[in-house]
């Protein structure tokens, strides 16, 4: 699994917890859903990224918010899929060509509404720091 | 050896007198108040600096936005509306510093909606900003 959104969403995917939330395992988007996708859903986006150098070696770090996004007044089924998320992701081993994840761990809430056309849509999920280094 | 029990304290300087056995008076001056002085104030400003490039960095970064996103107190749309909406925010707590934004739509640009990607433009600026803060605070407290 060469790219880290590849090995993220592969992990989210492989619990059954997880997909039982949703309404199937391809509700889980790279950057944003398509047009008529409808909640519950999950997206990952990088939100940044960046080598880190030591006496010519160097490591990767990198920040990705994960969400779990509902519709509605009620925001449980985005709260209940973010604390999945955090379970299978806190301190997971991502699956990286050529690469060893040193660290995959939570560093913080991410929690805001959008309104849409007088619905609201929850986005509830956390930014995870990723630092890997080459093998 | 006796110490003698007189704490002067003047500008921000305590000392003491030790006497030893042979008579001879060596007073000892410590320096923890100056420095506790200077801690704060070398750390406030460091910080300072740090957040006026994180809010730099991250007008720099943001960007023009969607023509759906419109100023709220004129309904009107204009280029570098979220840019120009970027403000320091002191939180008169110890050394700490926001960068913050009224609007409302800031959110949606940096994390995204469910429709819309995520454009960040003020966690890469913090990210980058994060070594330069602590070479920046520690060199103001070697200088203490």
């Amino acid at each position: 699994m060469p790219s880290v959104r590849g090995a993220i969403i592969e992990l989210l995917r492989a619990d059954a917890e997880l997909v039982a939330m949703l309404p199937d395992d391809e509700h889980i988007y790279h950057r944003t859903a398509p047009q008529d996708s409808q909640p519950p859903f999950i997206i990952i986006s990088k939100q940044d990224g960046r080598p880190t150098y030591t006496f010519g070696d160097h490591h990767n770090g990198s920040l990705w918010t994960v969400k779990g996004i509902c519709r509605g007044m009620d925001s449980t089924p985005a709260d209940d899929l973010d604390e999945r998320i955090r379970a299978v992701l806190q301190d997971a081993e991502l699956d990286l060509d050529g690469r060893t994840t040193l660290w995959f761990r939570f560093e913080e809430d991410v929690d805001f509404g959008e309104l849409e056309e007088g619905a609201i849509i929850h986005h509830v999920g956390a930014m995870y720091r990723l630092i890997d280094q080459p093998d | 050896m006796a110490v003698g029990g007189r704490f002067a304290s003047a500008k921000g300087v305590r000392s003491a007198r030790v006497v030893g056995p042979n008579g001879s008076v060596v007073t000892m001056t410590s320096r923890f108040p100056g420095i506790i002085a200077g801690l704060e104030m070398r750390t406030r400003v460091a910080s300072r600096e740090s957040a006026e490039n994180i809010l730099e960095d991250a007008q720099n970064r943001a960007p023009e936005g969607s023509r759906n996103f419109v100023d709220p107190e004129t309904g009107e749309w204009h280029p570098g509306l979220l840019k120009d909406s970027l403000y320091l925010v002191d939180l008169d707590i110890a050394e700490d510093w926001a960068v913050a934004s009224d609007l409302r739509y800031a959110p949606y640009v940096e994390f995204g909606t469910s429709v819309m990607p995520a454009q960040p433009f003020l966690i890469p600026a913090l990210e980058a900003e994060r070594g330069p803060y602590i070479a920046r605070t520690t060199a103001a407290l070697q200088a203490l």
